[in-house]
């Protein structure tokens, strides 16, 4: 599909996509959003981008295969059920570290925002290797 | 407003149903769909329609009253419940396409080289 | 912590398939954690015998809040045979799979179905259970359909599409008990109805409607048409794997809503279980005997012995549900060495057609020695496992006083030697005929670990015979505990 109009707004779509999803992401213990829903969001930013590019281009921009983005999804995920067993609470408790001052009010970091973003990686891994998969399967790369 | 649920419910199954006992798999496969989604709207419903606030505690809150939010946890259900429709909507479809390709067709009376004849 | 491990091994396992590239890291992995996975099992069974039950809240989220773990000594039992089928079936699978389905998430998906199969017997929680099933669900459908040859495909189209009618049945039960009753632990939920028995009647939709899913999933009459059709597709590896575990989980949901939920209502919920059950005996060991193919009567067998598990858990005694679940344990053992046979005869003729097998005896004693061992274990003859577990049942139902049901259990034990001996003369003894000509099989590959395996459960079932005392103990003390739902309330929700 060549159409320049097109191709300009998928990139920018995307971008603007990625950048929403973020905001999601992280507002998203205390207010509604999370990481599944980010995720979500980021990856109609990559579908359209394939759509008008094909899949070549978004694998391109991947760099990884989506397996690997679900295994580091998985990862995350993993560590942030194991860090409150270190420190001696049952699994899957949300453990938050001391902010500074200065950062106060505006940010917290601890178990669940990691949480959610591998729950983030790994819903984009998975909806992009459907994605690519039907793609290439129906030969849909333009 | 739950009545019209319900009764939502009750015809999305009566179509479910309908179409399951079709002969082409592609309708099997939709009919799969309406009933994964009716059941869905059954965990929605358990929880209650009460009012239209949503169950979050506002900035510089310390309570909620449970009688003014909706039940969140049937919410969570029903999230859950559609990731995992998801899932299985992105599999059977892949299976159907690897299925017509082996077979070369639709119809599920052919299917019966695996029964017990 | 202790229970979280069960969930986190395969977990881990399944972390690291999808970052490692290499085929024979992810085989050797694949046994690394199945090993660990079955000492962790192993390890459990000490501390619930000292401590009586494990609780794990997760998050610190207090019980009838967040999502509970619980392991009594019935999910230990399991849990144990779990990982022993799992270890097994995946040291086989690295000869008795071929490479291309390995390559392709063999054991990638079969890790799965145990972080399901684990999670399933350990959840407290309902939603939890239907989440678990849905785990093991998605695995072995992919499974089943893993090399996408056309048998598989027509198998897997009726597996798939039965199953997940099971599961919706099972999710849409669950909306109406939350709706019903406001809360989805277990416990909870069986003490509100203990406490407010005038509820019982306006929950008989949601529980039947859990009680079709799971006899689905355990395949009862009339609800098995799913498993004869399916399970005789995929590589034999992956039926004796689906053969230990999917169907048990079924049965086990069943004794842990029996005995949590159900038995409010006995007499009505016994005639069904009593009924089905005997209805799944003999129609599951009438068709066995009319098939000719090895792993179709298998299956059909399954059915059979799911049917004594259940009308031993109608009885409703300690010692009719002791039976039960010592019945589980042997049916795993011997149900999964007979199709670990049924792989290595598929390898080395390259097909299981009974008409033009024959004279295997001969050509591998060892084997024939196996096959007898796992064939005549699931007839019942003794010193051998499923010798102990009828006459476990047998018992119980004179106790219980169900001659009827106790007579067909007698007579179906009759049918399931004939159709046993059928297999065993016409692989093993008659003479090879000449006239049916199969297509030369392919080079027999190396099968040193498929023939340790195999010998390995067959050690297990004699022993399960021979030492069946301390086994039945635990069983019965497991029993006990199943009787008396208060324990298991308390442990969960705090004494109160």
């Amino acid at each position: 599909m060549q159409n320049i109009i097109l191709e300009k707004i998928a990139s920018l779509f995307l971008k603007a996509m990625i950048i929403v999803s973020f905001w999601l992401l992280l507002r998203g213990h205390d207010e509604p959003g999370g990481g599944f829903i980010a995720g979500i969001i980021a990856s109609t930013g990559f579908i359209l981008y394939a759509i008008v590019y094909g899949s070549v281009a978004v694998e391109k921009i991947l760099r990884w295969n989506t397996r690997n983005w679900m295994g580091i999804g998985l990862g995350i995920i993993f560590i942030a059920i194991i860090i409150p067993i270190f420190m001696g609470y049952p699994p899957l408790t949300g453990v938050w570290m001391p902010t500074p001052s200065f950062l106060d009010g505006f940010i917290h970091i601890g178990t669940p925002i990691l949480f959610d973003i591998g729950v983030y990686i790994a819903v984009i891994g998975i909806i992009l290797s459907i994605l690519i998969t039907i793609m290439e399967v129906l030969k849909w790369n333009s | 407003m739950e009545l019209v649920i319900a009764i939502f419910i009750g015809l999305l199954f009566a179509c479910g149903v309908y179409l399951i006992l079709r002969r082409s798999i592609v309708k099997v496969i939709l009919g799969i769909f309406v009933l994964s989604n009716a059941t869905n709207l059954i965990i929605f419903l358990a929880g209650g329609i009460r009012s239209e606030q949503i169950p979050f505690i506002a900035e510089g809150e310390q309570t909620l009253d449970p009688a003014l939010i909706n039940d969140p946890v049937a919410q969570v259900l029903v999230l859950k419940a559609i990731v995992i429709g998801l899932g299985i909507a992105a599999y059977i479809l892949a299976l159907k396409y690897r299925y017509f390709q082996v077979t070369g067709t639709h119809d599920l009376d052919l299917l019966k080289n695996t029964d017990q004849r | 912590m202790s229970l979280f491990a069960l969930l986190l091994l395969p977990f881990a396992y399944i972390i690291l398939a999808l970052l490692i590239k290499k085929a024979s890291i992810k085989k050797r992995l694949a046994i690394l954690f199945a090993t660990a996975n079955f000492l962790w099992a192993l390890a459990l069974i000490p501390l619930v015998q000292f401590k009586e039950m494990i609780v794990v809240q997760t998050g610190g989220w207090q019980a009838p809040y967040g999502i509970t773990l619980v392991a009594d000594k019935l999910s230990v039992f399991m849990l144990v045979m779990v990982a022993i089928i799992f270890l097994v079936t995946t040291i086989y699978a690295t000869q008795a799979v071929d490479k291309e389905r390995r390559k392709s998430g063999h054991y990638f998906f079969s890790f799965g179905i145990l972080m399901g199969v684990n999670g399933s017997l350990i959840a407290g929680d309902v939603f939890n259970l239907y989440v678990w099933y849905e785990v093991m669900l998605m695995s072995s459908f992919i499974l089943i359909s893993l090399g996408g040859e056309k048998a598989q495909m027509e198998g897997s189209i009726k597996y798939l599409i039965l199953n997940l009618i099971s599961a919706l049945f099972f999710v849409s039960g669950v909306g109406l008990l939350y709706g019903n009753l406001g809360s989805l632990n277990m416990a909870d939920l069986s003490r509100i109805i203990a406490n407010q028995p005038e509820l019982l009647p306006q929950l008989n939709p949601a529980l039947i409607l859990m009680f079709v899913s799971f006899a689905i999933k355990g395949a009862l009459v009339p609800f098995f048409f799913w498993l004869p059709a399916s399970y005789h597709t995929p590589p034999p590896a992956v039926t004796a794997l689906f053969a230990g575990l999917l169907t048990k989980v079924g049965i086990y949901s069943l004794i842990r809503f029996y005995t949590l939920f159900l038995y409010h209502d006995a007499p009505f919920w016994n005639q069904l279980i009593l009924i089905m059950g005997s209805l799944s005996m003999i129609i599951g060991v009438f068709a066995a005997s009319s098939q000719y193919d090895f792993r179709k009567i298998l299956s059909f067998h399954i059915i059979s012995q799911v049917g004594y598990a259940v009308i031993a858990l109608g009885f409703y005694s300690v010692a009719g549900i002791a039976a039960a679940i010592f019945f589980l344990g042997h049916n795993m053992l011997s149900k999964t060495n007979a199709f670990l046979v049924a792989g290595w005869i598929k390898h080395h003729k390259g097909t299981l057609n009974l008409k033009t097998l024959g004279e295997v005896y001969k050509e591998s004693t060892i084997w024939g020695v196996l096959f007898f061992i796992s064939a005549f274990s699931l007839a019942g003859l003794p010193p051998l496992s499923g010798f102990v577990g009828k006459y476990l049942i047998i018992k119980a139902g004179i106790e219980a006083n169900q001659l009827t049901v106790t007579l067909i259990a007698l007579f179906v034990g009759l049918f399931t030697l004939f159709s046993m001996v059928k297999i065993w003369l016409e692989v093993f003894w008659k003479n090879k005929p000449r006239d049916k000509v199969v297509k030369a099989p392919l080079p027999p590959p190396k099968d040193h670990w498929m023939l340790t395996t195999s010998v390995v459960m067959a050690i297990l079932i004699v022993a399960m015979g021979v030492w069946a005392q301390p086994i039945i103990n635990f069983c019965e003390a497991a029993a006990f505990d199943l009787m008396n739902p208060d324990k298991y309330i308390e442990f969960v929700l705090g004494k109160s």
